[in-house]
C-alpha cells in the first residue's frame, strides 16, 4: 500500500510526533528524509542486529554538479569552510509498495529496484543527470531531470503518464560537464494538492522558474519566476507554505498557493533543511551551523553548530563532523525566545542611543540607555549559558554525512559505514561498513537503504537468525 | 636513540615525582595541571594530575614518550583537545592568572593557539589566549576595561621543531610573555578583570572561537592554568629545573631549492607522477604524506639532475602533502618545502570500458579513428546527427575525450543508441541520446567541437537536420564538420549534398572523394573577436581586447569548473585570466587550467605549486598567451605550454643566470614572433598565502616588485635576442606596443643595490619613463619625472602614442601623467608637440570617487580615444576631462573592456554598455577582486575567481556569456 502522499505522511509524524504516541508505523518513505518537512525520522523501529540483505552497484559513481567550497576565507580567516550544496553526492532512494525508486546523476535514468531483492525491476532513461530523489505519490513517480523536463511515470512499470518541460524554451548548453539544459530541474518535486511543484533554473539572469503543474496532467497552473535566487536543493512544504533552497544562498519562502514569494530568511546559506512545525532549520552555512527561522520572521531565533538536526517532540539531535547531540527541545526553544527578545530590546535602545547622538544635553538619556544596554547584555550572557543547559547527552560521532531516526535508533552514516546510536543516551547499538561515504539514509519497515557516493545502495535489514539459516541452509 | 630514551627513562620518573612534589597539589593559585603523556590518558581522556576537569580529545592525536619527552602529537588536521565545551564548565581565573606550557610548534601559522578561551568575532573581543602569531609566541587577553583583545609577542621568533617554555601572566594591570624563562614581551594595555565573552571552548592546541579554528602542528608536554600572576624568578625557576628534560631537535633540514618543478601530471584516478629537477646530479627522494598522516618515501633515490616518481594509491577528494628529500650530509637532511596535492582536481574524463584494450578493426573503429584523425579535435563535445545504432558514439568515446551526444527523431533508432552507449558502460559519464522534437536542434550555437553523422555513414545521405541548423552550433576556431560515407553508392549523392550545404551557407565545406564520399568544414574565427592574451587584455595594458562582438544583453553559453576549490582566496589580488585561440587559461591557486572557451570543457589541468603569484597590483602576471601556447613563469624559467593540451613543451631560462636559483623569471609577455621576459632577484613576488588584502597604505603591501634585466628572447630557439640594463624596473609597468617597450625605471643607486627587488616607493626614486625598441633593444628615449605621488601603485598604459602613468597618493587622491610617446615608425606629424618623445601631454589629480572595496587602486582603461581611470574619462591624448558620471562599481575588482562595453564588478558579475550607458548585472555570482572577467572571441568569459568569499552569493562557478545578438538559441 503506497502511502498517499508525503505530505501526509508528514502530518502523521508531526501528530505522532507532538502527541508523544509512537504507535503508528509509516510504512514507506515516498520523497527524500521521508517527508515534505524533510525531518528524516520514522516511528517503525529497526531490528538490534542488522546485516546488509543486498547491494545495488551503479556502473559510474555519481556525477555532483558542484565540487565544493573554496578552501578558506583568506579575508575573515575562515578555514574549513563547509560545502553548501551537498543535495547530489549519493542517488538518494526512496521506497513506496515494496520498492527502491532512485534517479542516477551518472546514467540520467530513473530506477525501480525490489525492496526485497534489489533487482531492477525497470529503468527509465531522462535526458539529463536527475540530481534528486523522485517523489511517489498515488501510484505515480515524479522527478526531475536537468533535461530541463519535469516527469510523471508510473510507478510500477516506469510507463510515462507525462513530460513537461519546465520552461517555454529548449535551450541546451555545457552545464556542470554535460549538455544539459539551460534551465535544469534542480529541485526535488512536491506533490501536494493536485499539483506537482518544483523549479527549473540555475542563473537568476536567465530566470528561474518556480512552476506548478497538474499532478495528473503535467499542465501548468501557475508560474513565477525568480529573477535574484537559484533553485537548488530539495523543496519543503507545509500545508500553506513552500521552502525553495537557493543553493549556496538562504531558502526563500513562498505561498504555496501560487508561489509568490513572500521573504528570504536570513542566515549563511545552505540547501539542507527541515521543517519542525512552522520552524525552518538550515545551513550549513559557511562554517557548519544551522540556523532556525520561525513562520513569519527572516531573523534566525537560534543557530546550532551542526549540519543535520532530527526534531522530535522532545528532543532535537543535532550532528556535527565529530559529535552527536540530544537536546532539551523545549527548554531550548523557550530560552532561545527569550534570547531573540532580549536582543531584539538591545537593538532597539542601541538605535535610541545613536539617535541621541552627542549632544551634551542628551547626557542624562544616554547614560540611562547605556545601563540599559548593560542590563540587557547580562540577561543575554545568561540566557546563552542558559541554553548549554538544555543538553541531555552528547557523544563523539565521526559519521558526519548523514542522520535519520528510526525508531529509537540515531542512524549517521559516514566514510566507510553507518552506525545506529541508541536514542535514550547515545551509546552505540550497532555499526556496519558501506561502500564509500553514506550521504543518503532512507528507513522503512525496519529496513535501512544507504545511498553512497561510490554510487552503491546498501539495503540493511533484521540479521537473519538461527532458524532463518537452518531454513535456508 | 632507544639507549637515550631508555636511559632517560627512569630521570623521568623522577622528574615527575619532583615536580609533583614541589609544584604540585602544595602549589598556591593551581587550578589544573595536565601532562600529556601516556599513561594519564583514560580512553578518549587525559585526567589532570591537579584539579580538573578532564580534557576529552578526538581525532588523529597520539600520545607517546618514545622518545621523551611524554607528548602529544598534534597533526593539525581534525583532531581536538577541550577543556570545556563552554568556558562556564571550567574553573576560570578572575583577573589575575598564569598559563603556561612545554610546547614544540611544527609548523607556523597566521594564528596558533597553546590554550585558549576566545572569541575575535569582528569588534567582539573577549577571552584570552596563549599561543603564536606566525613564529612567535604571543599571549593576548581582554579585560573588562580595555574591552578588546591586546596581544604581547615576542620580537624572536620560535625554532620550529624545538621544545619551548612558555607563559603568560596577567595580574589586573601587567600582561607578560615569557619564553624559556625570560620576559619576551609585556603590555599594560589592559586593567581590572578579565573579560570572558559568554561562550567559548575551553582548547588547548588549537586557537578556536565561533569563526575560527586554527590547530597547532607539533607537540605538547603539558599545561598549566594558576588564578595568579606568577613571578619573574619563580618562572626562571621552573624553566630551569626543568630544561634539561627536553632534548635538543634533530638538526633542521637544509632547504632543498628545486631547479624545476615540481609538477604533478595524474596518470589516472589514483596515481599521478611527479618530475622535479635539481642543480646538481643527487638522490631524491619524494615523502608522501596520507590524509591521516602516515607517510611513505616514494622513489629508487638514482643520482640524477631530473627526478620522476609515480604517487600511488591516492585517496579520492583528499589533500595529501609532499616534499622531496635529499641526501644528508654530515647527519643533516635536505628537504623541500611542503607541497600539497589535491586529488579532488581532477578533471579527466571517465575511461570508456574497452578503450585501452586491443578491439577488432572495425569499420566504425577506422572511421572514427579517420575522423579525430583528419580534424584533430580530441576535446569537448561532439554531437552525432543521426543515429542507426550508437556505434560511432561509442568508437569515438574510446578513441578520443570527447563527450558525445546523439540526437535523432525517431524513438526507435534513439532507445537502440541508448541500449548501445549503456551497455559500453559510458552513458551519461561520456555519451548520451536525445530524441529530436522537431527540425529545430536544442543546442546553444557554438558548443560543437565536431559534428558527425551516423545515419549518414549508412544513407550516404546529409542527416535529417538543416545545415543552417548546424553551422551555428559549430564552436568557431577550429570546430569541424565531417560527414559522409564509404558505401559504394555514397558519391551518388553529392548532389544532396551540395544542396544542403548552400542552405546553409556552407559553400566553403571541401569534397572528399577517395573513399566513398566525405564532406569536411572547421570552422574559422569569429569576424571582430578580440583576445585577452595578457594580465591587462594586450601587452599594451588597456584592458580593453578590442573585440567588437561583446555588447548588448548576454546570456549564459557554458558553466562549469573549475569551481572555487581550485581557485585562491578573491582578495589576493591574483593573476588574470587569459584567452586566445578559443582557449581560455586559467591560474588557480597552484593550479592551471586549460579549458575550452566557448564550451567551457577541461581541456587540462596541471598541478604546479611553485606556480603563485598575488598582489599583481604591484607586480605583474606570471602568465601570457599567443598562438597556441601559454607561457607562464616558474622560478628561474619560462614555461611553453601546449594550450591544447597542456603539454610543457618549451623551456626558456632567465638571462643571465649566473647563480643557480639567485634569479627569477618577472615579467612575461609574448607574440608568435617574441618572448619578453626580465630578470629579478629570487622571492621578491607576493604568494598572498596568508589571506592578505593588499588594500592598505603599509609597505607589506605596497613594495613594489622590481626587475634588474629586461630580455628578448625567440620563442622558438630560445636564443637571445637582447638585454637591457638599467636602472630597477618597475614590474607594473612594463609596456609593449607600436614597435617599443615602455616601463618605468628608478635609477637611485639605493634601489638598484638593494639585495630585493621587493622595494619600496621611497627606495624607487629617480624615476624615468623608458622607451626601448622592440626589435634591437635599444634605447630609443627617456624622461625623468617625478612620480613619487604614485604611492599606492604605479600604472603604465600605453595607446595611440601616448603613455599614461597613474598611481594613487597615500590620501587616495589619484595622479595621472601622460606622455607624448610617439611609435619609431610613426608616419609625418613630427613637428607636434604630440611627436616630441616624453613631452607631458596632460595630468589630472582628483580624490578617487568610490571611497571603499579598492576604490583608489582601480587599473585604468582605454576604449577608443577615452582614458577611464576611476570613474572618469579623459581624452586619451588631450587630457580633457569628458565624463564623471560613470557607474558606480560596488566591488572590489578592476574593470575590464571591449570595444562596446566595459565589464566589473559591481555587486554581481557587472557589464555597463557603453553605447546605451546602462548597466546591468548578473545577479547571484561575483568575480573576484581583480580582473577576472574577460572579454574574448566573442564571449564574455568569467572563470570562478570568488572564491574564499564567505558571502551567500549563490553560485560558484565558471561561466561564459554570450550576445544574444551573435547567437539563434
Amino acid at each position: 500500500m503506497i502511502d498517499p502522499t508525503p505530505f501526509r505522511r508528514c502530518l502523521r509524524l508531526l501528530f505522532v510526533a507532538t502527541s508523544l504516541s509512537f504507535s503508528l508505523g509509516a510504512s514507506d518513505w515516498p520523497t527524500y528524509r521521508g517527508d515534505y518537512a524533510r525531518t528524516g525520522v520514522t516511528v517503525d523501529p529497526l531490528p538490534d542486529k542488522l546485516a546488509e540483505a543486498w547491494v545495488w552497484k551503479s556502473p559510474n559513481s555519481p556525477q555532483p554538479a558542484w565540487q565544493g567550497e573554496a578552501k578558506w576565507d583568506g579575508y575573515n580567516k575562515v578555514f574549513d569552510m563547509k560545502p553548501r550544496q551537498i543535495f547530489d553526492r549519493a542517488f538518494h532512494a526512496v521506497i513506496a509498495d515494496g520498492h527502491v525508486y532512485f534517479g542516477s546523476s551518472a546514467d540520467d535514468k530513473v530506477y525501480c529496484l525490489d525492496a526485497q531483492s534489489g533487482r531492477e525491476r525497470w529503468s527509465f532513461f531522462t535526458e539529463g543527470p536527475v540530481r534528486l530523489a523522485p517523489t511517489i505519490a498515488d501510484g505515480r513517480l515524479y522527478v526531475g531531470s536537468d533535461d530541463g523536463c519535469v516527469y510523471c511515470l508510473e510507478s510500477k512499470t516506469g510507463v510515462v503518464v507525462w513530460r513537461t518541460r519546465a520552461t517555454p524554451k529548449d535551450r541546451r548548453i555545457p552545464g556542470n560537464g554535460r549538455l544539459i539544459s539551460n534551465w535544469p530541474v534542480r529541485t526535488s518535486i512536491v506533490v501536494q494538492d493536485g499539483l506537482a511543484i518544483t523549479s527549473a533554473g540555475m542563473f537568476p539572469s536567465e530566470g528561474v522558474h518556480l512552476i506548478a503543474l497538474d499532478a495528473k496532467t503535467g499542465k501548468e497552473r501557475w508560474r513565477q519566476i525568480q529573477t535574484d535566487l537559484p533553485a537548488q536543493g530539495y523543496l519543503l512544504a507545509s500545508k500553506s507554505r513552500l521552502y525553495v533552497p537557493a543553493g549556496r544562498n538562504n531558502p526563500a519562502v513562498c505561498d504555496i498557493a501560487d508561489g509568490k514569494r513572500l521573504r528570504v530568511v536570513e542566515g549563511s546559506g545552505g540547501t539542507y533543511a527541515l521543517l519542525t512545525g512552522d520552524m525552518l532549520v538550515f545551513g550549513p552555512g559557511k562554517t557548519g551551523q544551522l540556523g532556525a527561522v520561525e513562520e513569519g520572521q527572516t531573523d534566525q531565533l537560534a543557530s546550532f553548530q551542526g549540519h543535520h538536526m532530527i526534531v522530535t517532540a522532545t528532543r532535537s539531535y543535532l550532528h556535527s563532523d565529530t559529535e552527536l547531540s540530544a537536546l532539551d527541545r523545549a527548554r531550548y526553544l523557550e530560552i532561545a525566545r527569550q534570547r531573540r527578545t532580549l536582543s531584539a530590546q538591545q537593538s532597539a535602545i542601541a538605535k535610541q542611543l545613536k539617535k541621541l547622538g552627542e549632544k551634551p544635553e542628551n547626557e542624562v538619556a544616554r547614560l540611562k540607555l547605556k545601563a540599559e544596554l548593560t542590563a540587557l547584555g547580562t540577561k543575554i550572557d545568561s540566557a546563552t549559558q542558559a541554553m548549554e543547559t538544555s543538553l541531555v547527552w552528547k557523544v563523539p560521532c565521526r559519521w558526519p554525512d548523514s542522520l535519520v531516526l528510526a525508531g529509537e535508533t540515531v542512524v549517521a552514516g559516514g566514510d566507510g559505514g553507518v552506525v545506529g546510536f541508541q536514542a535514550r543516551d547515545g551509546s552505540i547499538a550497532w555499526q556496519l561498513p558501506v561502500s564509500g561515504h553514506a550521504y543518503g539514509i532512507a528507513a522503512v519497515s525496519g529496513s535501512l537503504y544507504i545511498s553512497t557516493d561510490s554510487g552503491s545502495i546498501h539495503c540493511l535489514r533484521a540479521a537473519p537468525t538461527r532458524a532463518d539459516a537452518d531454513k535456508n541452509p | 636513540m632507544n639507549w637515550i630514551a631508555r636511559t632517560l627513562h627512569p630521570l623521568w620518573i623522577l622528574g615527575v615525582l619532583h615536580t609533583t612534589a614541589v609544584f604540585g597539589q602544595a602549589e598556591t593559585g593551581l587550578i589544573a595541571h595536565w601532562r600529556f603523556a601516556p599513561e594519564h590518558q583514560l580512553g578518549n581522556k587525559v585526567k589532570p594530575l591537579f584539579g580538573g576537569p578532564d580534557v576529552t580529545f578526538d581525532g588523529p592525536v597520539r600520545f607517546t614518550k618514545d622518545p621523551l619527552p611524554p607528548r602529544v602529537e598534534l597533526p593539525g588536521q581534525n583532531e581536538s583537545l577541550r577543556v570545556a565545551e563552554d568556558l562556564s564548565k571550567a574553573l576560570l581565573p578572575v583577573r589575575d592568572m598564569s598559563a603556561e606550557a612545554w610546547v614544540r610548534v611544527d609548523r607556523p601559522m597566521r594564528w596558533g593557539g597553546i590554550l585558549t578561551v576566545i572569541q575575535d568575532n569582528g569588534e567582539f573581543e573577549r577571552g584570552w589566549v596563549l599561543g603564536f602569531v606566525n613564529s612567535n609566541f604571543s599571549f593576548g587577553l581582554a579585560s573588562e576595561t580595555a574591552r578588546k583583545l591586546t596581544y604581547t609577542t615576542a620580537a624572536a621568533p620560535f625554532e620550529t621543531n624545538r621544545w619551548f617554555h612558555v607563559i603568560g601572566t596577567y595580574d589586573g594591570t601587567n600582561q607578560l610573555l615569557y619564553v624559556n624563562g625570560e620576559i619576551a614581551g609585556q603590555s599594560r594595555e589592559q586593567a581590572g578583570n578579565l573579560l570572558y565573552p559568554p561562550k567559548a571552548p575551553v582548547v588547548i592546541g588549537a586557537y578556536q572561537d565561533d569563526d575560527e579554528h586554527h590547530r597547532l602542528v607539533g607537540a605538547i608536554h603539558e599545561v598549566r592554568l594558576y588564578r595568579r600572576a606568577l613571578a619573574p624568578d619563580e618562572i626562571k625557576t621552573r624553566y630551569e629545573k626543568r630544561r634539561g628534560d627536553f632534548p635538543e631537535p634533530a638538526p633542521t633540514p637544509k632547504r632543498l631549492e628545486l631547479a624545476y618543478g615540481p609538477f604533478v601530471d595524474w596518470r589516472d584516478r589514483s596515481s599521478a607522477v611527479v618530475t622535479w629537477e635539481t642543480d646538481e646530479p643527487m638522490p631524491t627522494r619524494l615523502e608522501l604524506e596520507a590524509p591521516l598522516g602516515a607517510k611513505r618515501v616514494l622513489g629508487s633515490g638514482m643520482v640524477s639532475k631530473r627526478h620522476e616518481v609515480r604517487m600511488t594509491d591516492l585517496r579520492p577528494n583528499l589533500e595529501h602533502g609532499y616534499r622531496i628529500v635529499g641526501p644528508s650530509t654530515d647527519g643533516v637532511g635536505l628537504q623541500s618545502r611542503r607541497y600539497v596535492f589535491d586529488s579532488s582536481f581532477y578533471y579527466e574524463p571517465v575511461i570508456a570500458p574497452g578503450a585501452e584494450t586491443a578491439r577488432t578493426m572495425s569499420s566504425t573503429f577506422e572511421i572514427a579513428q579517420c575522423i579525430l584523425k583528419q580534424t584533430g579535435v580530441r576535446d569537448g563535445y561532439c554531437l552525432v546527427l543521426g543515429a542507426t545504432d550508437g556505434g560511432l558514439a561509442v568508437e569515438l568515446v574510446r578513441q578520443s575525450r570527447l563527450d558525445v551526444v546523439v540526437i535523432d527523431s525517431d524513438a526507435t533508432r534513439v532507445a537502440a543508441a541508448r541500449k548501445t552507449l549503456d551497455q559500453a558502460g559510458i552513458y551519461g559519464v561520456r555519451a548520451s541520446v536525445h530524441l529530436a522534437e522537431n527540425a529545430e536542434l536544442p543546442y546553444g550555437d557554438l558548443v560543437a567541437n565536431l559534428i558527425v553523422s551516423e545515419s549518414a555513414l549508412v544513407s550516404g545521405a546529409p542527416p535529417p537536420f538543416g545545415a543552417s541548423e548546424v553551422s551555428r552550433l559549430l564552436r568557431p576556431v577550429g570546430g569541424s564538420l565531417v560527414m559522409g560515407s564509404s558505401n559504394a553508392g555514397a558519391r551518388s549523392q553529392r548532389a544532396k549534398w551540395v544542396t544542403w550545404l548552400k542552405a546553409g551557407k556552407l559553400e566553403s565545406a571541401t569534397f572528399s572523394d577517395r573513399d566513398g564520399l566525405w564532406i569536411h568544414l572547421e570552422r574559422g574565427r569569429l569576424e571582430g573577436a578580440g583576445e585577452w592574451s595578457h594580465q591587462y587584455g594586450s601587452t599594451d595594458n588597456t584592458s580593453c581586447s578590442q573585440d567588437d562582438l561583446v555588447q548588448g544583453e548576454l546570456q549564459v553559453a557554458w558553466w562549469g569548473d573549475p569551481g572555487p576549490r581550485p581557485m585562491p582566496d578573491r582578495g589576493n589580488r591574483n593573476p588574470a585570466p587569459l584567452s586566445v585561440n578559443g582557449r581560455l587559461f586559467v591560474q588557480g591557486n597552484r593550479i592551471l587550467f586549460g579549458l575550452d572557451a566557448y564550451n567551457g570543457a577541461i581541456l587540462w589541468s596541471l598541478s604546479a605549486p611553485e606556480v603563485r603569484r598575488a598582489n599583481v597590483t604591484r607586480d605583474c602576471s606570471n602568465m601570457a598567451a599567443a598562438g597556441n601556447r601559454l607561457y607562464v613563469a616558474h622560478g628561474r624559467y619560462c614555461l611553453g605550454i601546449d594550450g591544447q593540451t597542456g603539454e610543457r613543451r618549451h623551456r626558456f631560462e632567465v638571462v643571465e643566470n649566473t647563480s643557480p636559483g639567485a634569479f627569477e623569471w618577472g615579467f612575461v609577455a609574448a607574440s608568435n614572433e617574441w618572448l619578453i621576459g626580465s630578470r629579478q632577484k629570487k622571492d621578491a613576488h607576493y604568494l598572498g598565502d596568508d589571506g592578505e588584502w593588499y588594500e592598505d597604505y603599509s609597505p607589506e603591501q605596497i613594495s613594489r616588485v622590481t626587475s634588474d634585466r629586461l630580455f628578448s628572447l625567440d620563442p622558438e630557439s630560445g636564443a637571445v635576442r637582447w638585454t637591457y640594463r638599467g636602472g630597477v624596473i618597475l614590474n607594473s609597468t612594463i609596456t609593449i606596443a607600436d614597435g617599443m617597450v615602455l616601463f618605468l625605471e628608478s635609477r637611485n643607486p639605493e634601489a638598484m643595490a638593494a639585495p630585493s627587488n621587493r622595494l619600496s616607493h621611497e627606495q624607487l626614486t629617480d624615476q624615468y619613463l623608458v622607451a626601448l625598441d622592440l626589435r634591437t633593444g635599444k634605447q630609443l628615449w627617456d624622461k625623468g619625472h617625478d612620480l613619487s605621488a604614485c604611492q599606492f601603485m604605479t600604472y603604465l598604459v600605453y595607446s595611440q602614442n601616448t603613455a599614461i602613468i597613474t598611481g594613487t597618493d597615500k590620501d587616495k587622491k589619484y595622479h595621472t601623467f601622460a606622455f607624448s610617446a610617439p611609435a619609431p615608425n610613426r608616419p609625418g606629424g613630427d613637428d607636434l608637440e604630440s611627436a616630441i618623445p616624453g613631452r607631458l601631454l596632460w595630468s589630472d589629480v582628483h580624490k578617487e570617487d568610490k571611497g571603499h572595496h579598492s576604490g583608489h587602486l582601480q587599473h585604468p582603461l582605454v576604449v577608443g580615444t577615452a582614458f577611464y581611470s576611476d570613474q572618469r574619462s579623459f581624452d586619451l591624448t588631450t587630457g580633457k576631462l569628458l565624463r564623471t558620471d560613470l557607474p558606480e562599481r560596488r566591488g572590489c575588482g578592476v574593470m575590464s573592456a571591449a570595444k562596446n562595453s566595459i565589464f566589473f564588478r559591481h555587486y554581481f558579475h557587472g557589464m555597463w554598455d557603453l553605447t546605451t550607458n546602462k548597466r546591468s548585472q548578473f545577479e547571484g555570482i561575483r568575480t573576484g577582486c581583480w580582473l577576472g572577467l574577460i572579454p574574448a572571441g566573442g564571449m564574455l568569459l568569467a572563470p570562478e575567481s570568488s572564491a574564499g568569499c564567505s558571502c551567500t552569493h549563490a553560485i560558484q562557478t565558471s561561466v561564459g556569456y554570450v550576445p544574444k545578438s551573435l547567437v539563434k538559441r
